[in-house]
């Protein structure tokens, strides 16, 4: 799948900045305790509840990609796990306040943070794509030449496409009220393919398993753990714990479950 | 030797002279900002307004292009956030280099300013020392140094920013230091606030905080619904304090015209503030909406489809044009710095590298007079 060729990459950049951020416990090969780490014994984890399908409530339930991901964690942690519901506005703070471990909201590196907080390796890529039929000649960014162009009005597709025009060969923009219409154009054929993000383009094949879809990655959007720079050992271990997880395919699991 | 040794070191500077200079010309230069001839706002709907975020930017050509794009959308009127921190890092030495380079580039364009006074220096802190604390967590000791600060900002910028808003949503616990909100401490903020700003500057308009529209019960350790606490405030005595109310009133996913009830969020919720001033018999002070709007994310589940975002937007702009009581509405936000990659930027008119958004187009044409594109 695309996201297996897009993360190796993400992985090789933000693990070597891990490895520097983390160059005191890099030179030994013990990591850190859980105790050292979380010495309440539970780990705190904020979420944003209104971003689906990464974290919702569904009668007082939390539920979400980002929910199954933090239960993975800790159960790898083998330690408890309570769920902070915030507000995006108030995430950083709540980190900084140390009402929370960690934050786990589809947030992406902030470089302006990087003195108080430390980022784990991306976990998903929910950056922009070109979603198209299988059998479609459109392969890449490169093909869409003289090819019907869907995406919807205002969105980041429509700014990227904006973007297009200026550098690609000229292709017809089908501009549309909605991502919904603008995905169903394809569909219909209307469009030979749909600039979306990721997330939209696996919901919608996931929704039509009897048709034939495929996408291609066109821009980056990392999804990545937030911990305080302050405990360099949580961030670790949960680093590490996530590297795990990745290499025995849960987290895809995980993705598959909701995207 | 030694000779032989200095013309070494000599021979090696001049290499690296040379090849600075021959680097250095292929270094693009900066876009420069020089103002230009002083311009004026041309609109028919005087009421538009945005809430910028120029304080952030590095580049002054930015902050110039911002305020063009706000000019030529027909907006008059711009709210900016003025942080305390960034100003006074110190105690007593006040830097006012990036607000000088906003407002004068904003009077250069024409354009009023709303100034948001808030974000507490380290020193003025919380016990910073002893806990992590926030950007918003001020000392109820250092009451009259975020006055001294406001009324210092009020006397140099008087005649050019008279209207000033003390803190911002108070009613959220993150906003007031994720401590337990408290109407009678921002009460009392209001005051030494109001008192010190009037014996400096006496024409500044000091405004009460826009609270965020919530639904928090009381003792939510998250915030308090907005209509108690500004009960709250008047019930504390805050009515002597200001001059203004700014509001926060966002559509969310109901239409413009959506009727307003104490239990739902919605742009109109406005006239429920509004009737708890008029019980208050405050209903002579005008108000400011100083952040409203729609958000248009596919994500977000308070979010709406472009197309709706634009039409909920001119509707609402049509519906705040009735209203005599209202000063301006001003759009959350005009454009951001830099990206959240998630749904805040979805509430812009402009992105980060200047493409005008849908929404930007259709309001200008509201505001211009210009055909509906």
């Amino acid at each position: 799948m695309t996201m297996r060729r897009v993360l190796p990459a993400l992985w090789m950049w933000t693990v070597l900045g891990g490895l520097l951020g983390f160059l005191p416990f890099a030179r030994s090969s013990a990591l850190p305790s859980i105790e050292q780490a979380l010495p309440r014994g539970e780990l705190r984890i904020g979420v944003d509840p209104s971003v689906a399908p990464f974290a919702g409530i569904i009668e007082d339930t939390l539920i979400g990609f980002d929910i199954d991901l933090g239960r993975a964690l800790a159960e790898r942690l083998n330690i408890s796990v309570r769920f902070v519901p915030l507000g995006f506005d108030g995430l950083y703070d709540a980190l900084y306040t140390d009402q929370v471990d960690l934050l786990i909201a589809s947030l992406t590196v902030d470089p302006s943070r990087q003195d108080r907080v430390l980022y784990t390796p991306a976990y998903f890529d929910a950056g922009l794509a070109l979603m198209m039929p299988l059998d479609s000649s459109i392969l890449t960014i490169n093909d869409i030449g003289g090819r019907r162009i869907a995406y919807a009005l205002g969105s980041n597709a429509h700014s990227e496409a904006n973007r297009w025009a200026r550098r690609v060969l000229p292709f017809d923009s089908i501009r549309l009220d909605s991502e919904t219409a603008a995905l169903e154009s394809v569909r219909t054929r209307e469009a030979d393919a749909v600039l979306v993000d990721v997330i939209a383009a696996r919901l919608f094949i996931r929704q039509h398993p009897e048709e034939r879809y495929r996408y291609s990655t066109v821009t980056t959007q990392s999804h990545v753990i937030a911990v305080s720079a302050d405990n360099a050992p949580l961030a670790v271990l949960v680093t590490n714990a996530l590297t795990h997880l990745e290499s025995i395919d849960d987290i895809e699991v995980l993705r598959a479950r909701w995207l | 030797m030694l000779s032989v040794y200095i013309m070494r070191l000599l021979a090696i500077a001049a290499r690296l002279g040379i090849i600075l200079v021959v680097f250095g010309a292929f270094v693009p230069p900066q876009p420069r900002a020089p103002l230009g001839e002083a311009h004026t706002v041309e609109t028919i709907q005087p009421h538009v307004c945005v809430h910028t975020r120029l304080i952030d930017e590095v580049e002054t050509w930015k902050i110039q292009k911002t305020l063009i794009d706000v000019r030529e959308m027909g907006a008059r009127t711009i709210v900016e956030f003025f942080p305390w921190a960034y100003i006074e890092g110190t105690r007593g030495l006040y830097d006012w280099t990036s607000v000088d380079r906003i407002v004068e580039h904003a009077q250069n364009q024409g354009i009023r300013i709303i100034a948001r006074m808030g974000l507490v220096p380290e020193w003025a802190r919380e016990n910073s020392a002893e806990i992590n604390t926030t950007l918003n967590s001020l000392a109820h000791t250092n009451y009259p140094a975020f006055a001294d600060f406001v009324a210092a900002f009020a006397v140099r910028y008087s005649g050019i920013i008279d209207h000033l808003i003390i803190w911002n949503e108070p009613n959220l616990a993150f906003e007031w230091g994720y401590q337990t909100v408290d109407p009678a401490g921002y009460a009392e903020l209001l005051r030494v606030v109001y008192a010190t700003v009037k014996d400096a500057s006496p024409l500044t308009q000091v405004l009460a905080a826009g609270l965020a529209p919530t639904l928090e019960p009381s003792g939510s350790p998250n915030g308090l619904n907005d209509l108690l606490y500004l009960e709250a405030l008047y019930e504390h005595g805050a009515a002597a304090y200001f001059d203004a109310l700014a509001v926060h009133t966002y559509g969310f996913t109901q239409p413009a015209e959506a009727d307003p009830a104490p239990d739902q969020l919605n742009f109109r919720r406005v006239e429920l503030l509004r009737a708890v001033m008029m019980r208050h018999d405050d209903a002579h002070k005008p108000v400011f909406i100083t952040e409203s709007g729609w958000n248009d994310s596919p994500r977000w589940i308070n979010a709406v489809t472009p197309a709706q975002r634009i039409t909920y937007t001119l509707d609402a702009l049509a519906v705040a044009d009735t209203w005599a009581w209202l000063d301006s509405l001003c759009l959350w936000a005009f454009r951001t710095p830099a990206p959240t990659f998630n749904y805040p930027d979805y509430f812009t008119l402009v992105n980060v590298d200047f493409q005008r958004k849908p929404i930007y187009t259709a309001v200008q044409a509201y505001a211009r007079g210009f055909d509906t594109p």
